[in-house]
């Protein structure tokens, strides 16, 4: 049987479309972009074309706001470290608790080097909340970042709004949109974010090739310095073949931005509809009513989702879940603890993440796959018995002696 | 005697293949037998654990240590604490680093990979450890090896000092000891054969017994084994004045 991948958010097939556009730079289109033949100056040309695409998906006011990147980790550190860099009387950076880790791992760093970081906290399904926020901006904060999507659960920021506020006082604004783009309409010349992040592979480009958003005017120092490429924001021989390929994505993000998203939701809300109509106890994390259209992060109470995985796996439906089992305890992810999600719920979490190649036969399958597979781990865990959970925890771990 | 035995778990993949790995090892042993069971024993019954994962196996043992107690009325102490994995290439986790830090009152990165082997590989994790020293210590304190701090060593021919027979072998077992870890994961395990000096041969003589048995490791065979030895094993050795790993003649059982 065909595999079916609902695991998009992690990362997606390349279309088609972009492989064949890009094969020709790995031959006849060779060149360095830099030279002043002809080899060169097709290069050249193509990567202005791709420029031209991202940011018409972006609705960048001009196409040199775009900068090439290796992926979105790079543009994450590089906004950052920039915004710091740049306004070096200002030692405070806003974020949230629930980013991605090329965020919160390089904040952890940055307090190792004195700088001061704020992290939202969110509630129950979430979001953060906009009056302690705007309390946290003042003359002392040289860039907030936060993301456009969360990963895990889709659930989206009001992140249009969040800049207001930080242009306001001054305050460079950055988002990681890593998720977003391509799943959300995205208008940056008319919205006050001054940086944001994108990367190739989440929208079906390939990996190893990013974007960083750098609006006009904006105070910037490059990470990688030694060459003139990207204005000099950017050092490096350009990726050509996949700048050419993240081109032709966007223009097919763009293309399908209406009608993809409104089928793809409506298979992400099939599958959930049709996994809790047949599972009890389990229940869909994040802002529902406020989220990607391709997400659906789903807790199934009880039971380890690694396990849940594997089964999943074996019947060739692949998936990711909340928790990773590393060390000696078994830790939920930090978005899921941040939402204070019961520890028994946010080991069972699974997120299922849809693209435009998924069909509705496939989402049937998983949905038929799905139940079986939870009441065959709810078997051996010691918070399950018969059909329901124990309402008594001591009655848990009782070991029989026959 | 075990007839039967079952599990439960809220546990990982891992854990649940520990569990009923143990559950599949322990049947028709005595109390006594099943108490002999190793982590090491469950994880090779599963072909290997990655170090990562070689928890699972351990909690597996101390699963059975606990019910075995259960079952004779006795109280079973929880006293194994693991937290997050710091050293991959040997499985050495941070209350372990930290705690060693702490009684010896280590200083620098060397002496952790001393004391601990945490390190003394491919060098990954010393930022995670220069962060427990820091924590530790208040402070980090400048390493023994850092360049102008270098310790003489007593300048003899090549600069090497040179190595009573005894000490030859006494290093070279040291060695070993510190890749056997290693090589167990892989179900391997090396004894001393036997031991030339370089300048003779250039050669020392190992023998890996139990390694590449062909049925159950198919795919792993000879030259990935002294490629993986290679790897870890020099990488272990660690300090320069012991003998590296250059030669491996393997036994097929
Ligand atoms: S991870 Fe510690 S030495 Fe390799």
């Amino acid at each position: 049987m065909k595999p079916i991948y609902l695991d998009n958010n992690a990362t997606t097939a390349c279309d088609p479309a972009v492989v064949e556009a890009m094969l020709p730079f790995f031959t006849e289109q060779f060149g360095n972009a830099s030279s002043i033949h002809s080899f060169g100056a097709q290069v050249g040309k193509a990567i202005k074309q791709a420029r031209m695409q991202v940011q018409s998906l972006l609705g960048a006011a001009h196409d040199s706001e775009i900068v090439f990147t290796s992926c979105g980790t790079e543009s994450d550190s590089t906004a950052i470290l920039s915004a710091l860099k740049a306004n070096p009387e200002r030692r405070t950076v806003i974020t949230t608790v629930v980013e991605h880790p090329a965020i919160l791992t390089l904040c952890t760093y940055l307090e190792k080097e004195n700088y001061v970081v704020h992290r939202l906290r969110v509630d129950r399904r979430g979001r953060i909340d906009l009056d302690e926020y705007k309390s946290l901006l003042n003359e002392r904060v040289a860039i907030v970042s936060a993301m456009w999507a969360n990963n895990e659960t889709g659930t989206l920021f009001p992140v249009e709004e969040m800049a207001e506020m930080a242009h306001e006082k001054g305050i460079v604004f950055h988002t990681d949109a890593v998720q977003a783009v391509g799943k959300v309409a995205i208008d940056l010349k008319n919205s006050k974010i001054d940086m944001l992040s994108l990367s190739g592979h989440k929208l079906h480009a390939p990996k190893g090739i990013g974007v960083l958003y750098v609006r006009r005017n904006t105070r910037f120092r490059p990470l990688l310095r030694g060459g003139h490429q990207e204005r000099g924001r950017r050092a490096g021989t350009e990726n050509s073949a996949s700048i050419v390929g993240l081109g032709v994505a966007c223009e097919l993000a763009q293309q399908h931005l209406v009608d993809a998203n409104r089928s793809v939701k409506q298979l992400r809300d099939r599958l959930e509809r049709g996994i809790l109509a047949k599972v009890g106890n389990a229940f869909v994390n994040g802002d529902t009513l406020y989220r990607l259209p391709n997400t659906a992060s789903i807790a199934f109470e009880y039971v380890e989702g690694e396990g849940i995985l594997l089964l999943l796996n074996r019947q060739g439906i692949a998936a990711s879940s909340g928790s990773a089992c590393t060390s000696g305890s078994l830790e939920p992810s930090h978005v899921m603890r941040a939402m204070a999600i019961p520890y028994t719920a946010a080991h069972g979490t699974i997120r299922f993440s849809l693209s435009r190649y998924n069909t509705a036969e496939e989402v049937d399958r998983v949905i038929a796959a799905v139940p079986p597979v939870i009441a065959q781990l709810r078997k051996i865990s010691p918070y399950w018995s018969g059909d329901g959970p124990l309402a008594n925890p001591a009655q848990m771990f009782q070991p029989e002696y026959a | 005697m075990i007839d039967d035995a079952r599990f439960q778990t809220f546990g990982c993949g891992s854990a649940i293949a520990s569990s009923s790995a143990l559950t599949e090892i322990i049947k028709g042993k005595t109390l006594d037998e099943a108490l002999q069971v190793s982590n090491q024993d469950i994880a090779d019954y599963l072909d290997g654990l990655p170090p990562e994962k070689m928890h699972c196996s351990v909690m597996g043992r101390e699963a059975l240590q606990a019910a075995v107690a259960n079952y004779r009325g006795e109280t079973w102490n929880d006293d194994h604490e693991e937290g997050d994995l710091v050293c991959k290439c040997f499985a050495i986790d941070a209350p372990m680093i930290e705690s060693t830090v702490r009684a010896n009152r280590l200083r620098t990165l060397e002496e952790v990979a001393n004391y601990t082997k945490a390190g003394g590989g491919c060098s990954a994790c010393h930022e995670k450890i220069e962060d427990i020293l820091i924590a530790v210590n208040g402070r980090l304190y400048a390493s023994q090896a850092t360049p102008g701090t270098a310790r003489s060593t007593p300048a003899e021919g090549s600069g090497k000092p040179k190595l009573t027979n005894y000490q030859r072998i006494r290093k070279i077992e040291e060695t070993l000891e510190a890749i056997r870890p290693t090589l167990q994961r892989d179900h391997g395990d090396v004894t001393l054969v036997g031991s030339r000096r370089q300048e003779d041969l250039r050669r020392t003589h190992r023998r890996l017994p139990g390694l590449c048995d062909g049925g159950r490791h198919p795919g792993r065979r000879p030259a990935e084994t002294h490629r993986s030895l290679g790897r870890t094993g020099t990488g272990a050795a660690g300090s320069r004045a012991r003998p590296r790993v250059t030669f491996i003649r393997q036994e097929r059982p």
